[in-house]
């Protein structure tokens, strides 16, 4: 699919008209290095959106030039239609923030940090602050340095969402969350998109993000390989599979099934790689006496290098 | 509780605020209580050492309530303490929650960075000042006690004297946290320019060529022409000059904090 005709199909998600974010050709250099290169993308109010890479691809250093703490090299960013970085305290207003290691000081307590924030802000309900501590089984009254990792993270998701922000920019946000917790915070993700809100959200594992997340933007060396709804991605996903045959392989057969490409046969082993479902291949294989059979679902990279190699070519 | 980031810093220094008082008290009242032993003594010896040695630590004058105090406190102890505590509550409040990373959030509310900037350094002005007021109020009293003669002005303005060399040096260590966020230079290069004032400060008295340029060095306006020499004078216009110093310079470094990457 050509770049111009994917946009337009993001663009159609939106329900409002100013996007929650817009990027054009952002870039941040560091003398040689380029830790983002040239990332554009639009996001539009109400959705969740995954922002996906390994460590080092360069999620954080996007996330922090859409706060206005780097400047970019070059590029802009808008956050509800606030430049980010010459308007950004106008864009904060509206903005929940989690930095990707989230730190608050040591000897307050969490209600005194979170009142703190709230008398910055000026707009907080402390019941809504309450009920969140509340849902995320969190006490207010401990001094912050004598939490675990993962309550220190719960203030931070908690300092994010209190003020009903209108766009929420989270930066890995459920490290160090057990799974109860961090099923009880996707929730509150799903709660936000319902209620018309936008978030925001890094992650460096795909299967965190693929149950919430309406669009995924996925990052490699600081380069935005591709930008999908997640509905077209699950059947785009490639396998790439070993099947051992009792006798001759029907290679044919094989090539004609849906989503199959790269047959490779070697005696009675057959090497192929299905973009999508599998269920064709294996029905069409199976009358031929299948031995034995391994499919290696690739990492969260592999999927998506896999589905741009066939756009560049 | 916290309305503000100045606020906030403000109860940051609190702690450390109570040990420099028990510290300046402490100080202060050696000093003074000992003075009726200094009063009777013959001081005759300090007339072996030079005039300009003499005139820069108040030796000549040391048998009188001023110049005791200036020799023992205004001249030598307590612009070490002031510069101290300016440097270090200037190098600390902007540096620390860039190095441990809650400025982070603090930037994403709708505070600005020239808001933050200001907020940090009038909280450091404000423990200067408080730090001055201890000072004050505790020569006042004790020196009250031992009939020292020092007037509430002389001891104001040499009290002043100190929070403004402490404040102009503090300006300079906040300024290179603005600009870099690193602590530790804001530490080594207003304690650098500290040392070269003071003995800039000590050379233009002891040597001629110098002498016309001693207004370049803050020690010259906070110790040298102030009431802290003079226990007459009111207070004196060089004292401005510091506060205009330290103003300049904060304000100097505020662009570039504003335009600058956070959390380098």
């Amino acid at each position: 699919m050509p770049l111009s005709s994917r946009s337009r199909r993001i663009h159609d998600i939106g329900v409002s008209d100013s996007p929650a974010i817009l990027v054009d050709q952002i870039t941040k250099r560091y003398g040689d290095t380029t830790a983002v290169d040239g990332v554009s993308l639009v996001v539009p109010r109400g959705v969740v959106f995954g922002y996906l890479g390994p460590n080092g691809a360069g999620k954080t250093t996007t996330i922090r030039m859409l706060l206005g703490l780097l400047a970019p090299t070059g590029g802009t960013a808008q956050l509800l239609g606030h430049d980010s970085w010459s308007e950004r305290e106008k864009a904060h207003r509206s903005i929940g923030y989690l930095p990707g290691e989230f730190t608050a000081y040591t000897e307050l307590t969490s209600e005194e940090y979170l009142r703190y924030l709230s008398n910055l802000r000026g707009d907080v309900e402390w019941s809504h602050v309450v009920e969140l501590s509340e849902r995320l089984d969190l006490r207010l009254d401990v001094r912050f340095g004598t939490l675990s990792h993962g309550n220190q993270q719960k203030v931070g998701i908690i300092q994010a969402f209190m003020h009903r922000p209108e766009l929420l920019i989270l930066d890995e946000p459920t490290t160090g969350l057990d799974p109860l917790i961090q099923r009880e915070f996707l929730t509150i993700v799903g709660e936000t998109r319902a209620e018309g809100r936008t978030v925001f959200m890094s992650s460096h594992v795909l299967s965190e993000v693929e149950d919430s997340a309406d669009i995924v933007g996925m990052l490699s060396a600081g380069r935005l390989l591709l930008e999908k709804r997640v509905d077209s991605l699950k059947e785009l996903t490639v396998h790439h599979m070993t099947l051992t045959f009792d006798r001759l392989p029907p290679q044919e057969i094989l090539e004609r099934a849906a989503g199959v490409r790269d047959v490779v046969v070697d005696g009675l082993r057959v090497r192929l790689t299905v973009e999508g479902s599998t269920k064709e291949v294996l029905a069409v294989a199976a009358p031929f006496g299948i031995e034995s059979l391994t499919s290696v679902e690739p990492d969260l990279e592999a999927i998506f290098l896999g589905l741009y190699r066939p756009e560049v070519s | 509780m916290f309305s503000n980031v100045y606020t906030k810093t403000l109860r940051d220094l609190r702690k450390g605020f109570i040990g420099w008082t028990i510290g300046t008290v402490a100080l202060v009242g050696f000093v003074v209580l000992s003075w009726p032993f200094i009063r009777d003594m013959d001081m005759s010896f300090l007339d072996q050492y030079p005039a300009e040695m003499r005139e820069l630590f108040s030796f000549d004058a040391i048998n009188t309530g001023p110049g005791y105090l200036n020799s023992q406190l205004f001249t030598s102890m307590l612009p070490i303490m002031f510069i101290v505590y300016g440097i270090g509550a200037g190098a600390r409040l902007l540096a620390r929650e860039e190095e441990t990373r809650t400025m982070d959030v603090l930037l994403s509310t709708p505070l600005s960075r020239s808001r933050l900037m200001l907020d940090k350094a009038a909280a450091a002005a404000t423990g200067l000042v408080a730090l001055g007021v201890v000072v004050f109020a505790s020569i006042w009293a004790m020196a009250g006690v031992a009939d020292m003669g020092v007037s509430a002005r002389y001891t104001a303005g040499a009290s002043l004297a100190m929070v403004l060399l402490g404040l102009l040096y503090g300006a300079i260590a906040f300024a290179v946290t603005a600009l870099t966020g690193k602590r530790s230079m804001a530490i080594a290069v207003a304690a650098s320019l500290a040392v070269a004032g003071y003995v800039f400060y000590l050379m233009a008295a002891l040597v001629d060529g110098l002498e016309s340029w001693k207004w370049i060095t803050p020690f010259h306006h906070a110790i040298g022409v102030g009431p802290a020499i003079d226990g007459s004078a009111g207070i004196p216009l060089g004292y401005s000059w510091l506060a205009i110093a330290a103003v300049v310079v904060v304000a100097a470094v505020r662009p570039v904090f504003r335009r600058r990457d956070i959390g380098l």
